[in-house]
């Protein structure tokens, strides 16, 4: 996150956009996990998308964060997919062996939104 | 430094070579007996390649011109960087010319016997003489080893070179529809190549945005453990991309060796053969292109 503080969760339809920007550092995906389990209790569980192509960089570290992250929303019934990971970090991921089965992949948002409508 | 390491490790010291440029110049008037001889030997030693290294008479003019002024170095016993470094240049003109070192080496032992027994002095007494001989023979095997330190090092340079050029011509990746891509892996899957297949893979399945990806393996010569895995991170990297990698070519035997290795091959798509897996790639192309519509 770009340290000005506030998380925008969109609303595509009946699901949400997460757009991730900037550096994911610790506290700025802390805030964002605040912000997004206290909207879905809020208004239910429901499709959810992560834009990260705006990532170039990821470590073990805000990779571990971010996946708290997804499965805090998965547990509270959402069903999420990560739209847009960047081939670097795609290959940095693997390299380092992380262990990917949470994820669901998609090319772009547009593709995540289509296959979260699918039954 | 390295003058300085090599010295270390040959225990050579300041006596020595004293002793070595005091030798040298009683044996050095000899120089052009001692090329000839030389030459003779190493006539011997190559036979028929003799011809291949000196094809003619200009070239064993040069040859045995530098060989003078290396050897008139040598007993000169300046063992700084300079000479170091030219000593290095020799190693890697061998390697450019594929001599084996084992020629060079023969012609050094062949030296230091011509300069110690052929060409040797009168009226050293005996233990002057060995202490010499020992000295010399001390510089000629640090010599030796660092001609063919830089002989190898060398040539580990060209086989990188080739080696990356291989994998430049051997990882195409075809366009075979929208958002289908192909690779066919031909030849040994190490992990640096794999890192960088994969790399590549990957930056294609980005910019080509790619739903489906195969990895054609039936041209892969050996398929163990460590090739497995790095198919499994492949398809891994794609898979988190959004793309199905699919693996195809399994033959047989390769499925008979992944089973008997017991690797998890996880939820990685494999086929049989190519047919079934553009079957497979085109359904998850023609979705996608639903999708998007």
């Amino acid at each position: 996150m770009n340290g000005e503080g506030r998380v925008v969760l969109q609303r595509v339809g009946k699901a949400l956009l997460v757009p991730v920007q900037g550096p994911v550092t610790g506290s700025g995906l802390n805030e964002l996990r605040r912000e997004l389990l206290a909207h879905l209790e809020r208004e239910g569980a429901r499709n959810v998308v992560f834009d990260l192509s705006g990532i170039e960089v990821m470590d073990a570290d805000d990779f571990a964060r971010l996946r708290q992250v997804v499965q805090s929303a998965s547990l509270m019934g959402a069903h999420v997919m990560l739209a847009g990971i960047q081939p670097g970090v795609a290959a940095g991921l693997v390299l380092l062996d992380a262990d990917i089965s949470w994820m669901r992949g998609a090319l772009t948002v547009e593709r995540a939104l289509k296959a979260l409508e699918e039954p | 430094m390295k003058h300085a390491e090599f010295r270390q490790l040959f225990e050579v010291s300041d006596e020595d070579l004293e002793l070595v440029r005091a030798y040298g110049k009683s044996v050095s008037q000899y120089i052009d007996a001692f090329i000839e001889k030389l030459y003779e030997f190493m006539r011997r030693a190559l036979g028929d390649q003799f011809s291949v290294h000196f094809p003619d008479a200009k070239t064993l003019d040069r040859a045995q011109g530098s060989l003078r002024g290396a050897w008139l170095e040598f007993w000169h016993a300046r063992w700084d960087a300079e000479y170091v470094a030219s000593r290095e240049h020799v190693g890697n003109v061998h390697a450019q010319l594929q001599i084996d070192p084992r020629h060079y080496l023969a012609a050094m032992s062949y030296a230091f016997k011509l300069w110690t027994e052929d060409l040797a002095p009168e009226g050293l007494n005996e233990r002057d003489r060995q202490v010499t001989i020992a000295a010399v023979h001390r510089m000629i095997a640090m010599e030796g080893a660092l001609v063919v330190d830089a002989y190898h090092r060398r040539t580990n340079e060209i086989i990188d070179q080739q080696g990356r050029a291989l994998i430049d011509m051997s990882t195409p990746i075809a366009a075979l529809a929208e958002g289908v891509l192909m690779l066919p892996i031909v030849g040994i899957l190490d992990s640096r190549r794999a890192q960088d297949i994969m790399r590549r893979m990957l930056r294609q399945i980005g910019e080509r945005q790619a739903v489906a990806f195969i990895l054609d393996i039936s041209g892969v010569a050996v398929v163990d453990t460590a090739v497995a895995n790095h198919l499994i991170r492949m398809t891994k990297g794609a898979r988190i991309m959004g793309c199905e990698a699919i693996v195809s070519g399994v033959s047989a035997q390769v499925a008979e060796t992944i089973v008997e290795l017991g690797i998890e091959i996880g939820e990685m798509k494999t086929t049989g053969n190519l047919k079934d897996a553009l079957k497979l790639a085109f359904r998850l192309g023609e979705v996608d292109t639903k999708l998007k519509s």
